[in-house]
Order: structure tokens, then C-alpha cells, then sequence
């Protein structure tokens, strides 16, 4: 700070000026706390950035945890289990066992509510069931009659109610003379399916829910395996049924459309001893005697049909997994195997999430409640409640980063795909779409904003007369005023449709300018002196602004000459037609363009400076000694200045990668890894803007947009922080010259 | 405005309605039972709703015509999207929200646990999803089958080849060879999970399919190119694109037409709710009262056809009156 001198004018007395002198310092120690206070302030609310970012980020990382709530439920249970379920969203638990006794029991003391006896015929037993959905059980009696079975709520207050439901009537139904062996049933739009196994035969039968009527509406035969199924199983849409059979084999018969044949495919070389189709229908587990457990599902084949396929192969359990139970809402599933173990997988990734010994061996039942992640399991008559705390089991750092193969895709993939509103589909996300999008649109902005705004800079620092760069700077550096928002708005609106009907031209411009600037260049150095020295030095820029707009101008008429030529009539349409090269309406040609002019302000402005702080002796002695201007500037002056060009790249560049408005809107926001430049992108930037007001708060989507703003953050910090270092790095260089 | 002067108006307009359109019987039946709206002494208070970008316009029209009766009751709307719709319901900050889509499952049961009782729906309006196309494609029409193979990676309901180039689809001639530019929403927005819900069988979008904020946007975006196909709501119907017709499966075209809308055969045909906060056995607040009464009398009826989407059957109105009124 400069010491004033007390002016002229003024004679002050002694105390005076000593009061002067005090205020004077006074002012000086506060606007050094203020500028202080003012640095800090920026690095702590940088860090507190950081810190909640991260705060947001840490939780996907918590490992899963199983935490037990209740060893023991008191009182015992009763009667051999064959069904465990908890319902109502964990409120109430349910218990079947097989002499036909339905238990409505309290999950979390075991307190019995309600007991209710089936009309089970006498010293009948149930000797197997099929969970057909939507609470609908159908029991398969040991005289080999069948009865459904369905429990249903009713809320009030105290908790829920169950009532008890024979949707088909309360005579258990002899659907086979001979009796039925096996059985499977599902429930889809008030229709119950039901397929048998008896007498060496498999059968369908269809009854209508809304008309309960004893007898099928519909009843056939299905192809049959060789074999003797030990399990049945539905798909969803009443598309196939898979049967399992001895040795490791697993039949898969169509149920559309007659004559077609089943399929019997070799899934494992030991016994298989877990069967079950996971939620929503689409996967088979298999677990078989080895411990191993795999996931299957329909894949197209080459054929125009489809195959059952082994997906992914899960982390094995020690002994043959027996019980599943699993959740729809993050796909994840628990398996145990037949000494007890537990495992916690989630779907779409083949590590174990979590593995524990489940102490005290066998465990005979298990039921899992969905909403609140409660297990309940029941060993030797007594039920024991855990808890599930796995909150963001589906994100894993293989299905962030790398391919997966989702159920009902072709091939692994990189897959952004958040669940729509209100809807119950399964999300997924893998950045890397999103990362190679955003590097994708920075790098087609600097492909377009590098020369122009070096060549520029160069020009303007070192040919242009002293009088125009100073009225030319300042006019470039005012683009940089522009609302990204608004030059979005122009290129969404006008360029892009500008760009489709007149690419051609374009995409010719781009080749004829620089040539012809070139050609003009050379032809200026063949005029006659005359001529030439009618301009003053620096002033040879005026002729060349004539010549673009002329080829500009003739670029039009000749493009569309050489797509009649050449393309077709039109070379978007020949593009898509004999290259196979898509065309969409907003893609990279347009971003680039839009960002490109968006990013030149700060890359000219940054460059300009670094080329005209070179020192002008050395160019001028460079000059002295005999060298071309290009010369000169060739082995002077750029070296001289490239640090500083290079961190004014790298600064153009997280620019670049941190623009959301002008991708949000030019592009389509398509997540595709494409390089195609007529093809669009989804940045992580954009990607932030359009989803947060969907994401639930503490959702892992929501937890997953922090990481990708976490990432942003990061990247654009990184660079910024390179570029400054390589900044100073050069200042202090050049401070000796 | 005095009512009765405001209840010819909208007679005229029902005539107006009736007569351009193709087959008048079915608007007919459902204009003439619904009942005109009464006024009622002493309604005052405010309103505040949260909800569907889809509706904003309806409910600013709902609103005008509401505040025409009663000038001294002030209603707020945001439309931030149908997501953030149950939101603010559950929170308590709006007791009634305009949504383009039934309550999910897990909204629900949010709610359900934080007040004990369920969301009351109400039906207002009916909308659908028109496929627009470029107004010189010729195109024929489309079924769910390919529209699935069309905007879905997973092809769920049943389409065994992926369509991308518009050949499969029947086009011959230069446009045959293209492939298809493909335009949807982006997923905050209620038409993107029912299109997701209705027309992909629930799978997943393709990644190629271009998100744009909202039905404008996709008109507009479809009008521009030749190649192009998008789905949007009907109400943002306009010259400078062609509406595909759409067959459940097969070839039996159906063109969204207000009759084939209201009675169902139109595959991609939507209600539009507004999801109220109501204690059971309570009286609903005078101003809310009389706010749905409004909307389902002619007045509001001839708003939702003036704003371009398909009034409700007249049983269904009637339906929902008689709740109303039993309860209030």
C-alpha cells in the first residue's frame, strides 16, 4: 500500500495528524483482514463443496451389513413349515405348514394373531405349492387334488387384517384322474394358469379369477420332456414354462402357438439344487450341488429365436444353495445354502455383497420382506428376524465403469438408463457413457476453437498493426459475454436445421477456406510491390475479408452441384443411404460449433496474452540475425509461449467439459458411445441438470448424480489447477529474459 | 361474468365442437349430460397446486374459469413435472396436484405411511400419446409392436428384429434407406414412463432416442426433419406435422380422434388425474370443493377440449360427482 502524503493544502496541527496517520493504518490492517478473510472464505467454500459432494457420494461405498434383530421368536412355531412369507410390508408374518395350517403371526415377536385350518380333506397333507403372485397360493394335496388359496388385507387401525380367499371355491379340485405329481401356477390380469405334471403328461389349464368357476375355461396338453420334472416353473406373459431335470438339465417348453417343440439344455454337470426364477420373472437362478450359482436368460440367437443362456456365474457358496429370496427393488437376492450359509448378491454383479455363516445350521424356511429389507428365518422351529442393510447394492464399481449384461439386452453393455417416474423398471447406470459424451463434446468444441482462436491470437499479437489489436481484443473478448443459454437457443433453433439442409456447403467450407486463404496468401506474395505497398504493414488483413464471404458465397452454389453430382441430390440422406452413417438433427457438428464459438473468447484472449508477453527482442533480434518473420515466430515465439498457449487449452477445455446449457439443448441427450460427429451425446453436466428434479432425495440415483458431479468437479479442478501451475511456471521463465 | 351469460359460452362451444368434428355422436352424449357448473355463495381461501408439465395449461385455463365465479379465491400454479407431484402432496405442500399418470406403487405407499390413509385420484380429462411424423413421410402407420422395436433396446413386447431404417417399416423409395431418427422425452416427464409403461412393455429406452424437454420441443424437432419419429401428446397437434395412426398389433389403424379416445380403442389413451390429499370422513375445504366441481361440470369439460385434449365419458364424470358429493 502506497503512503499518502498529507496534501498541500491542509497544515494540520500535531494530534491532527497523528489521527490521520492512526486511521491511515487502521484502513490498512482491515483491508488486509478483508482480502484474507476474502481467500480463505474461497478455499473453504471450495472444500466445503468438496466435503459435500462427498457426504452425498460415501454412502453408494457402505458395504452391506446383515444385522440381527431378534435371535430367537418367542413363542416356538408349530406344525412342519412348508411356506414362509412376511406381508403387508413386513408387518405381518405368514406361515403355512403342511398338515394345511395358515399362521398369521407377529414378525417381530412371533406372537401368534390368527390360526386358520384349510378345508383340507381328512388325514389329507400338502405335499407341495406354487406361489402364483398377488398372494395366491396353490396347494398340491397328498390325494393329488389342488387348491388355491389366497390371503388378501384390509388396513384399519391396529395393523392389518388378513382374511382368508377360495378363489376357485373351497373343494380342493381333481384336475387329473390319475392325480397331479408337480404343479406351477401364475396370476396375470385375473387369470390364474396353472400347468401340471401327472401320468408322464404335462398340462395347461386357464381359469378366469373374475367368474370363479371349479372348472378350467381352458385345459391342453404341453410337449413333454423325456423326463420326469422336478420342479416347474412359469415366465411371465404365460411364455414358457421351464421344467428341471435329473442330471442338470433344464427343458424350456413354449406355451404360444401349437406344435412347437421344447428344448432341453445341459445347464450344469452336477444336480441342480436351487430352481427359481428371480423378480420380475425374467432370470432363472440355478444353484447346483457344487455350490455354484448362475444366472440364465432368452437372448436373441441367430436364428430369428431365442435361447436360454447362461449369463453370469456368481460367487459360489460352500454347499448346494437351497433357499432364495429376493427383492424387486434393488435387485438384490439372499441365498442359503444347505448348512446354513447366507449370501447377499446383487443382480447384475457376480461378487458376493455380503457372506455370513448363518449360525445354528439348516435353515428350513425363509421369507424376506421387500420394503424394509427384514429376513425372517425359521431353524428347528424357531424364527429369527434380520435385517437387510444394503441401501445401494445395485451400484458396484463393475456396473458403473464397466459392461453389463442386463436381462432382456442382446449383448453387455454400457447402459444410462434411470427409471422413469412412477415406474418400477430397473435403473442403470454406467457412467461411462456419460464421461465419453462429455469428453466427446469438448473435444469437438476445441477441434473447432483451436485453430481459429490460436491462429487468431498469433495474428493479433504479432502481424496485426498496434492500433487494431487494440480495438480488435477487446471486441473478441466480448463474445465471451454471450449467455451460453442464448447461443444454445440460436444453435438448437436455426443451426441445427441449417446445418441439415446445407451440410454440403459446411462441411465444403471447412476445407475451401484455408486453402483459399492460403492461395490468396501466396498470389499476395506474387503481386507487384506497387500494389502491395499501397497498404500499410498490417493492414494486408482488409483484401482477405474480402475473399471469404466470396467463397462462402460460391460454396453454396458448388455444393449443391456436387451433391447432385455426386451424392444423390443430398448428402445427409446419401450418408444414411450407402455409408450407413447416421444423421441426427442435433449431434456433435453442432455442438461443436456452438461451444467452439462459446470457448474462443477465453482461448484467444489467453493465448493473445502469452504470445504478446514474449519479450519483442527476441523476435526482433531473431529478425536482426537474418530470420523470416515466420521464422521468428516458428522457433521464437511460440516455444517462447507455448506453456502459456497450453494452459489456455487446458483451461478452454474444462470450459468446455463444464458447459450444461449449450448441450442441454443442442444435443439430444442420447447416452451413446458413438464417435460419430453426426451423432449426439449425453454429458455428465446436461445429465445433472435433467434428472436431479426426478431423483428421490438419498435415492442412489440421487446419490449417483453427487458422484457425477463429483467427477465434474474434479476433472474441471484438475485441469484448471494444471493449467495455472504450467501459467506461473511461465511467468517465472520469462521474468530472467 | 354473470354464470348464465358464461354457460352460453360454452354450449356455443360445445356446438362448435360437435360440429367439426368427423363423427359427433360420442362428444355429443358426453357434452350433453354433463351438468353446467352452480354457483356457490361464500367460497374464499387460495389454492396452491404442484404438478404435471403436461397439464400447466389445463390448469391455468381450470383456474381462469374458476376465478371467473369466484374472483376473490388466488390460485397458484408450478408445473415442475408429474414427478415432483406426489412430493409435494405427501410433504403437505399442496393438497391437490395435477399428475399425467397414476400414483406408482412405492408413491403410494409413502404417502399411505406418512398419513395413514391413500391418495384420492381423480379423473379429469382424457389425453393420449399421438406418434407424430414428418407431414411428408408416408408412412402408413405403426403398431406397439414396432414401436417397441423401434425406441426400445430391450423389445420386450415380442418384436424379434430391431427396426432402424424406415423401409422396415413400409417406406419404399429414398427414404426407405434412412434410418429412423427417434425423439422422445426426457424421464421426468409423465409421458416418458407411460410411453415406457404402455408401448415398450415396461423395458428400456434405446439409447438412441433423443430426449427433449417436453411435447413442443418433439413436435417442433419432428417437424424439421423428413427422417423423424416422435411421440408427444396429442394436444400439441399442428400442421406442420402428420399424426400416425396406431394399431394394438397387426394393421387395424386407429387415428386419435376424440371418439376412438374416449372409448378406449386408441391403444395409447391416458387419463389425466389430479391426486387429492382427503382425509377419509372430512369435509373437503370449500374452495378445493368446489374447484373439482368446476372441473368436472361442462364449463371445465369445454376447457380440457379447448385445451386440446378429449373430455371424460359423461358416466364417468357422473361417477366421480356422486363421490364428490357424498363425501362433501
Amino acid at each position: 500500500m502506497q503512503v499518502e502524503a498529507p496534501p498541500p493544502g491542509h497544515r494540520r496541527s500535531p494530534p491532527l495528524h497523528n489521527r490521520w496517520l492512526q486511521l491511515r493504518r487502521y484502513k490498512d490492517r482491515l483491508a488486509t483482514l478483508l482480502i484474507m478473510l476474502g481467500g480463505l472464505g474461497v478455499i473453504l467454500s471450495l472444500l466445503l463443496l468438496l466435503f459435500y459432494l462427498l457426504y452425498q457420494v460415501v454412502p453408494l461405498l457402505a458395504p452391506a451389513r446383515i444385522v440381527p434383530l431378534e435371535h430367537s421368536l418367542q413363542p416356538p412355531f408349530q406344525g412342519q413349515v412348508l411356506y414362509l412369507a412376511l406381508d403387508a410390508e413386513g408387518q405381518m408374518g405368514v406361515r403355512l405348514t403342511r398338515a394345511g395350517e395358515l399362521q398369521f403371526f407377529h414378525p417381530t415377536t412371533g406372537a401368534l394373531r390368527r390360526r386358520h385350518p384349510l378345508p383340507l380333506p381328512d388325514d389329507g397333507r400338502i405335499v407341495d405349492l406354487a406361489d402364483a403372485g398377488e398372494g395366491l397360493l396353490v396347494l398340491l394335496l397328498s390325494d393329488g387334488t389342488v387348491l388355491p388359496v389366497q390371503r388378501r388385507y384390509t388396513g384399519a387401525d391396529g395393523g392389518p387384517q388378513p382374511t382368508i380367499h377360495y378363489p376357485l371355491g373351497n373343494q380342493p379340485l381333481r384336475l387329473d384322474p390319475s392325480g397331479v405329481d408337480r404343479l406351477t401356477a401364475t396370476v396375470e390380469q385375473q387369470q390364474l394358469l396353472l400347468v401340471s405334471f401327472q401320468a408322464g403328461r404335462l398340462r395347461q389349464f386357464r381359469f378366469d379369477l373374475r367368474r370363479p368357476d371349479p372348472l378350467p375355461q381352458q385345459a391342453f396338453n404341453l410337449p413333454t420332456p423325456g423326463f420326469e420334472p422336478r420342479k416347474l416353473l412359469l415366465m411371465p406373459h404365460a411364455s414358457r414354462l421351464l421344467a428341471l431335470g435329473p442330471e442338470g438339465r433344464v427343458g424350456v417348453i413354449p406355451l404360444h402357438g401349437a406344435g412347437e417343440s421344447y428344448e432341453v439344455i445341459r445347464a450344469s454337470q452336477e444336480e441342480i439344487s436351487l430352481f427359481e426364477l428371480l423378480p420380475g420373472g425374467r432370470s432363472l437362478l440355478l444353484g447346483d450341488r457344487s455350490g455354484a450359482l448362475s444366472q440364465w436368460f432368452f437372448t436373441p440367437d441367430r436364428y430369428d429365436g431365442t435361447r436360454l443362456r447362461e449369463i453370469r456365474q456368481y460367487d459360489p457358496l460352500p454347499g448346494p444353495p437351497t433357499l432364495l429370496a429376493a427383492r424387486s427393488e434393488d435387485n438384490s437376492f439372499v441365498v442359503l445354502d444347505r448348512a446354513g450359509a447366507l449370501a447377499l448378491y446383487s443382480l447384475n454383479s457376480s461378487r458376493a455383497l455380503l457372506r455370513s455363516e448363518a449360525p445354528g445350521g439348516k435353515v428350513d424356511a425363509l421369507a424376506l420382506s421387500p420394503p424394509s429389507g427384514e429376513l425372517l428365518l425359521e431353524r428347528d422351529r424357531r424364527g429369527s428376524l434380520w435385517r437387510l442393510q444394503a441401501p445401494h447394492s445395485e451400484i458396484t464399481l463393475d456396473s458403473l465403469w464397466r459392461r453389463i449384461w442386463y436381462e432382456d439386452y442382446d449383448q453387455p453393455a454400457y447402459i444410462w438408463q434411470p427409471a422413469s417416474a412412477g415406474s418400477d423398471t430397473q435403473a442403470k447406470y454406467s457412467l461411462a457413457p456419460l464421461v465419453f459424451g462429455t469428453l466427446k463434446a469438448a473435444l469437438y468444441a476445441m477441434l473447432l476453437a483451436t485453430p481459429l482462436a490460436i491462429g487468431g491470437a498469433i495474428y493479433t499479437a504479432y502481424c496485426m498493426a498496434p492500433g487494431w489489436r487494440r480495438r480488435i481484443k477487446p471486441i473478441i473478448e466480448l463474445m465471451a459475454a454471450i449467455p451460453s443459454v442464448v447461443l444454445g437457443l440460436i444453435a438448437a433453433l436455426w443451426l441445427a436445421p441449417f446445418l441439415l439442409t446445407h451440410l454440403a456447403a459446411i462441411l465444403l467450407l471447412i476445407v475451401l477456406l484455408p486453402i483459399s486463404i492460403l492461395l490468396f496468401a501466396f498470389g499476395w506474395e506474387r503481386m507487384p510491390q506497387r500494389l502491395r505497398f499501397l497498404l500499410p504493414e498490417g493492414w494486408h488483413v482488409i483484401p482477405l475479408l474480402g475473399v471469404i464471404p466470396l467463397v462462402t458465397w460460391l460454396a453454396f452454389p458448388l455444393a449443391q452441384w456436387l451433391e447432385a453430382w455426386l451424392f444423390d441430390g443430398q448428402l445427409v440422406l446419401w450418408l444414411g443411404h450407402q455409408v450407413g452413417i447416421r444423421y441426427e438433427l442435433r449431434n456433435a457438428l453442432v455442438v461443436g460449433i456452438a461451444m467452439g464459438f462459446a470457448i474462443i473468447p477465453t482461448l484467444f484472449s489467453l493465448t493473445e496474452e502469452a504470445i504478446h508477453a514474449v519479450p519483442r527482442h527476441l523476435s526482433n533480434g531473431a529478425l536482426a540475425l537474418g530470420a523470416t518473420p515466420w521464422q521468428a515466430l516458428i522457433w521464437m515465439i511460440l516455444p517462447a509461449a507455448s506453456a502459456g498457449i497450453f494452459s489456455a487449452l487446458m483451461i478452454g477445455f474444462g470450459r468446455a467439459i463444464g458447459e450444461t446449457m449449450i448441450v442441454l439443448m443442442v444435443t439430444g441427450n442420447t447416452p451413446i458411445m458413438e464417435f460419430n460427429l453426426f451423432e449426439g451425446m449425453r454429458t455428465l453436466a446436461a445429465n445433472i441438470a435433467i434428472e436431479m428434479p426426478q431423483s428421490t432425495v438419498g435415492s442412489s440415483h440421487y446419490r449417483i448424480l453427487f458422484l457425477t458431479a463429483l467427477l465434474l468437479f474434479l476433472f474441471t479442478l484438475v485441469i484448471n489447477t494444471l493449467a495455472e501451475l504450467i501459467r506461473q511456471q511461465l511467468r517465472r521463465r520469462y521474468r530472467a529474459l | 361474468m354473470h354464470p348464465v351469460k358464461h354457460t352460453r359460452l360454452a354450449l356455443s362451444l360445445g356446438l362448435l365442437l360437435l360440429a367439426t368434428s368427423a363423427s359427433a355422436r360420442a362428444p355429443a352424449t358426453a357434452a350433453g349430460a354433463v351438468p353446467p357448473y352452480q354457483r356457490v355463495a361464500g367460497i374464499v381461501g387460495s389454492l396452491s397446486t404442484v404438478g404435471s408439465a403436461t397439464m400447466a395449461n389445463l390448469m391455468l385455463l381450470w383456474s381462469q374459469a374458476f376465478n371467473r365465479f369466484y374472483p376473490q379465491v388466488n390460485i397458484q400454479i408450478q408445473p415442475p413435472g408429474s414427478a415432483s407431484a406426489p412430493l409435494a402432496l405427501i410433504e403437505g405442500s399442496a393438497r391437490l396436484v395435477p399428475m399425467g399418470r397414476p400414483m406408482g406403487e412405492h408413491e403410494r405407499r409413502v404417502f399411505q405411511q406418512r398419513h395413514g390413509y391413500p391418495p384420492t385420484a381423480i379423473p379429469v380429462a382424457l389425453d393420449a400419446l399421438a406418434i407424430f411424423v414428418h407431414r411428408d413421410n408416408p408412412v402408413a402407420g405403426v403398431n406397439l409392436e414396432q414401436l417397441d422395436a423401434l425406441f426400445s433396446a430391450t423389445r420386450r413386447c415380442g418384436g424379434n428384429t430391431r427396426l432402424d431404417h424406415w423401409r422396415q417399416l413400409g417406406v419404399a423409395g429414398p427414404l426407405g434407406g434412412q434410418p429412423v431418427l427417434l425423439f422422445g422425452h426426457t424421464a421426468v416427464s409423465d409421458s416418458h414412463g407411460f410411453f415406457r409403461d404402455r408401448a415398450l412393455c415396461r423395458g428400456d429406452f434405446s439409447s438412441r432416442v433423443n430426449e427433449l424437454p417436453g411435447s413442443a420441443a418433439v413436435v417442433q424437432a419432428v417437424a424439421a426433419a423428413i427422417d423423424a419419429i416422435g411421440y408427444a401428446s396429442i394436444s400439441h397437434r399442428d400442421a406442420s406435422v402428420r399424426v400416425l395412426p396406431l394399431a394394438a398389433r397387426g394393421r387395424e389403424y386407429i387415428a386419435p380422434e376424440p371418439e376412438a379416445l374416449s372409448d378406449g380403442r386408441y391403444p395409447l389413451t391416458r387419463p389425466l388425474y389430479l391426486y387429492l390429499n382427503w382425509p377419509p370422513g372430512q369435509p373437503l375445504s370449500p374452495p378445493l370443493r368446489e374447484f373439482l366441481r368446476l372441473v368436472l361440470s361442462q364449463e371445465g369439460q369445454a376447457v380440457v377440449s379447448r385445451a386440446g385434449y378429449i373430455p371424460l365419458p359423461s358416466q364417468t364424470i357422473a361417477r366421480q360427482l356422486r363421490m364428490l358429493s357424498n363425501a362433501g
